[in-house]
């Protein structure tokens, strides 16, 4: 095989790998190998560039890598585990940066032999590449809350923003007509810049990461274009993977977050976009199969009923759920609140009726205390007896009345029929929290999912 | 420089790989949103390969400065990038060895 | 402060206000207690089992009133008109008083315990909020009457309750018809499904439907009219008697193929409503029960006599009376926990806390006057001037 066929198998590999990357972190079971296939895709993809004739001179590529890596590694591993968008969108800046500069440097360089075919591309990804690198800094900025947070909306900014990605346009157009004059590509350049900057500044905080799904998919189209501009089909097929991969995330997020699309994308654009931070608490609505994906790495599980189980009558779901997880080696506790459900013993009667055996039945006083080391808190039908406003507000209804704080677990999941208030007529504040999963539905038929998920 | 011909078939690449993309995330579960924004983010850096081409060739200064810097900026991508999704991911485990 | 408990002296209770498990709460919390010696016999609690607990046990019932600065009782004056008239002249000004006083039905006893100038905690009272749960007495004992009264039922009943496919034939499950869906009725359900009944339902309010459902009841529905039934608190209005004649008259078939009715319908602070006539009763097979837990209060049946079974035409009629003192060990625990609550909650910190809603709306009885809003109406008496007495 001559160098540059061994460099084409290297890349088809390496290509593959990449789409393998994404099918496995599609899904739950097979995430985890995801980011290794990824990882070596890329690593392939690395070998197979140096194995290159045209590739002479390693020293600076060494020397970068290594510059790059000390940077990149900190970024990663020194960072909260709540700081993840910030640091993704710096990482991206990054990237997008790399996407620009190469732009740059083939403009520079082959500028005057590009046809207008391969110009167009190049100016395209010179426009991505520098758009997505200013305005993935500005998301970090805003995330990190080096700047307000707030969207930052001036008058006329439509018009503002419009003009500069016009004069970008505009510049790509003259420079693929008439191949130059040289002098306007830093016009483009900046106009790219420009524009980065300006379509980030008015989306709010909340909305940053659903952008950042976005300009991973601009990142993407640049690296694309890169490679038709190369003539390189694993830019090209990495590219797009990247590009149609965050379109569609970006829609899942937005809609996950009950967030309209295009509001988050066209605030830039002027419509709608004055929402205040407080506004619609989200809570995270999840499906039954992720509740399944999450008990079945749990070691341990409290299950809390409530009236909604009894509405329900899923008591019986609830012992087939709960012998389910004992078999599979997962520690099992009910824990029963004195004023559960609609009477004295409410909660008794059905799981005595369902064959639950007293010994997996706790108190409340005997479970608060496992809650901290509990992996997973499992919520059936059970509204106020597990709201911590109980705890922290005093001028709620419930205030001071003891309850099973499920808020301690390291998951909780809730299963619920609607966000329509308890007994007590009163928002529970867990609904809110970073840890819980809701899954809306019947009682029983979203136990019923879930057991069906964990066994297939 | 490539033929016609051969924009043509790179085109038919570009339209395959996004419909493939599209296909393959459509149905991802909420869980997963996170850890994929990071693993594509990590993907994107196969700037890489055009920065190397650059910062490696034969090539006058000002060219091989900038691929130097492409390329320390595509490994920052690439090391933050992959680093931040295993994170992630580890917090999903459960138990070890499962 | 002192927490004295006595013997209860009406005929035929044997439960206690406190049990030995609940003197180390009252104690943790800072209160001592002294206990009339033989108070907790009935219950099953021998006098041994306080002192050990750290109760002071003495033999004089009018030293406990002596010393004790609360009195917790089971049924204090009101609930125990003829006996309890003998503890009035050991009451001191200044005590309180916390129990079962029957304020509704008995309300003469308010006008005369308050010249003694004690302060008088009637349970009957306490709101029905979210909070005061623990502190629920009526709910508590309602359930041992619910249960209870699904036990007497099954022990009256010549068949059995629950269904049997054997060699020797298919044992039919046992009917059981509950009307009056409270707390009482759910736990009624629940036990009679425990034993393998199949059990129906029926209460006027429409959020009950699901309740009964919700402890595998099946609901009978009736077409009446019932817009604003709800009283709150899980009780009902009361209706015109228009209502009550044509709800008889839609429950007739239903009581008619039950092989039990348990009846738990009760109006806060009036008779009982009558449903079930001596006719719907003649519809009913020979062999038939049915329990009124009403009966103390007018009774749900006509036929019902408190405290005795009347047998009418092979139907047997129980006129359950007092069936919480029937089961008077845990029934005593329940109401021991309610009254450490409530004594807790109240006496807590500095001391009562009379515009506090809990310590207001439970309280019957202050500084020579009587308190309560409805209770003064039932005596003719003005409402009071002062709004926040103290």
């Amino acid at each position: 095989m001559t160098p540059d066929r061994l460099t084409e198998a290297v890349y088809l590999v390496s290509a593959v790998l990449f789409i393998l990357a994404l099918k496995f972190m599609s899904e739950v079971r097979t995430a985890r190998w995801g980011n290794w296939a990824g990882a070596l895709g890329m690593l392939l993809a690395v070998a197979g560039t140096l194995m290159r004739p045209e590739v002479t001179d390693y020293r600076w590529v060494a020397l970068a890598v290594v510059v790059g890596s000390l940077v990149g590694a900190p970024m990663a591993l020194l960072m909260p585990m709540t700081a993840v968008p910030q640091r993704t969108a710096l990482s991206h800046a990054f990237g997008a940066l790399a996407a620009g500069l190469v732009g740059t440097a083939e403009f520079y360089l082959r500028g005057p032999e590009l046809n207008p075919f391969f110009m167009g591309v190049l100016c395209l990804e010179v426009l991505l590449g520098y758009l997505t690198f200013t305005g993935s800094l500005l998301a970090f900025a805003k995330l990190q809350e080096l700047i307000p947070t707030r969207p930052i909306v001036y008058p006329g900014r439509n018009y503002i923003s419009l003009s500069v990605l016009g004069l970008g346009v505009l510049t790509a157009l003259v420079l693929v007509v008439n191949r130059g004059p040289a002098e306007l590509f830093p016009v483009l350049v900046g106009a790219a810049l420009l524009f980065g900057i300006l379509l980030i500044l008015p989306i709010g905080g909340a909305d940053m990461p659903t952008v950042i799904a976005i300009l991973n998919s601009y990142a993407g189209l640049s690296s694309a274009f890169m490679g038709f501009l190369l003539d390189n089909k694993l830019l090209i097929v990495a590219g797009a993977l990247d590009g149609s991969s965050g379109l569609i995330l970006s829609i899942l997020m937005c809609r996950a977050m009950n967030r309209s699309f295009t509001n988050v994308l066209f605030g830039a654009f002027g419509r709608v976009v004055v929402e205040k931070a407080e506004e619609g608490r989200t809570v995270q609505a999840y499906t039954p199969e992720d509740a399944a994906a999450v008990l079945s790495t749990a070691r341990s599980v409290i299950i809390v009923t409530g009236y909604g189980m009894a509405a329900s009558q899923a008591q019986h779901a609830v012992k087939e759920l709960a012998d389910l997880l004992m078999a599979r080696g997962v520690d099992v506790k009910f824990a029963i609140h004195p004023v559960a459900g609609r009477m004295p013993g409410h909660m008794n009667v059905l799981l005595a009726e369902a064959g639950v055996p007293y010994d997996l039945l706790y108190e409340m006083d005997e479970i608060n205390p496992l809650f901290p080391e509990t992996d997973v808190a499992l919520v059936v039908g059970a509204n106020d007896i597990t709201n911590p406003a109980a705890r922290t507000k005093p001028d709620s209804p419930i205030y001071g009345m003891p309850i099973l704080e499920v808020d301690k677990a390291r998951t909780v999941i809730f299963i619920k029929r609607s966000l329509a208030p308890g007994f007590a007529g009163i928002d529970n504040e867990l609904f809110y929290l970073p840890q819980t999963m809701m899954v809306f539905g019947d009682a029983k038929k979203v136990l019923t999912q879930i057991i069906a998920a964990l066994k297939g | 420089m490539t033929e016609q011909g051969d924009i043509l078939t790179n085109l038919f690449i570009f339209v395959l790989a996004s419909f493939l993309g599209l296909e393959l995330i459509r149905h991802v579960s909420r869980l997963l949103h996170t850890p994929l924004m990071s693993l594509t983010n990590a993907i994107s850096a196969i700037a890489i390969v055009g920065s190397i081409l650059l910062a490696g060739g034969h090539h006058d200064d000002l060219t091989v400065a900038l691929g130097a810097v492409a390329v320390a900026a595509s490994s920052a991508n690439i090391v933050g990038g992959y680093l931040i999704t295993e994170r992630i991911l580890r917090m999903f485990r459960g138990r070890p060895g499962r | 402060m002192l927490v004295g408990v006595v013997r209860e002296t009406f005929p035929g209770e044997r439960r206690v206000a406190l049990t030995p498990a609940a003197v180390p709460e009252l104690r943790r919390s800072g209160f001592g207690v002294v206990v009339e010696a033989g108070a907790g016999l009935g219950a099953g609690f021998p006098d041994d089992l306080y002192a050990e607990k750290g109760a002071e046990v003495v033999s004089d019932r009018r030293e406990v009133f002596a010393r004790a600065d609360i009195i917790a009782q089971v049924r204090g004056y009101g609930a125990n008109p003829e006996a309890g008239r003998a503890d009035l002249p050991y009451l001191r000004p200044g005590q309180y008083l916390v129990g079962f006083f029957d304020p509704f039905a008995n309300p003469e006893a308010a006008l005369e315990l308050a010249p003694t100038g004690v302060t008088v905690f009637a349970l009957e009272l306490l709101p029905r909020i979210t909070r005061a749960q623990p502190m629920d007495a009526l709910s508590s004992q309602a359930t041992v009457a619910g249960y209870k009264a699904a036990i007497l039922a099954a022990e009256a009943l010549p068949k059995m309750f629950p269904m049997l496919i054997t060699a020797a034939g298919t044992i039919t499950p046992a009917r059981v018809f509950v009307i009056g869906v409270g707390v009482a009725g759910l736990q009624a359900i629940a036990t009679a499904r425990r034993l393998g009944a199949v059990v129906s339902a029926y209460d006027v309010r429409p959020a009950a439907k699901e309740e009964a459902q919700s402890v595998g009841a099946r609901f009978i529905e009736l077409p009446l009219e019932t817009a604003g039934v709800e009283a709150g608190g899980g009780y009902a209005r009361p209706m015109d008697e228009d209502f009550y004649r044509r709800q008889r008259e839609l429950l007739t078939a239903v009581v008619a193929e039950h092989d039990v009715v348990i009846t738990a319908a009760m109006v806060l602070g009036r008779r009982a409503p009558v449903l079930v006539t001596a006719q719907m009763v003649a519809g009913m097979r020979p062999g038939s029960v049915v329990v009124d837990l009403a009966a103390e209060r007018g009774g749900n049946c006509e036929l019902t006599r408190p405290g005795e079974t009347v047998e009418v035409n092979g139907v047997k009629i129980i006129g359950a009376s007092n069936l919480p003192a029937t089961v008077p060990y845990d029934a005593s625990q329940m109401y021991g926990r309610n009254i450490v609550s409530f004594v807790r909650y109240v006496f807590g910190r500095a001391g009562p806390d009379f515009g506090e809603e809990i310590t207001r709306e439970t309280l019957l009885v202050r500084e020579g006057e009587v308190i309560n809003r409805r209770v003064r109406e039932l005596l003719g008496l003005p409402p009071l001037v002062r709004e926040g007495v103290g």
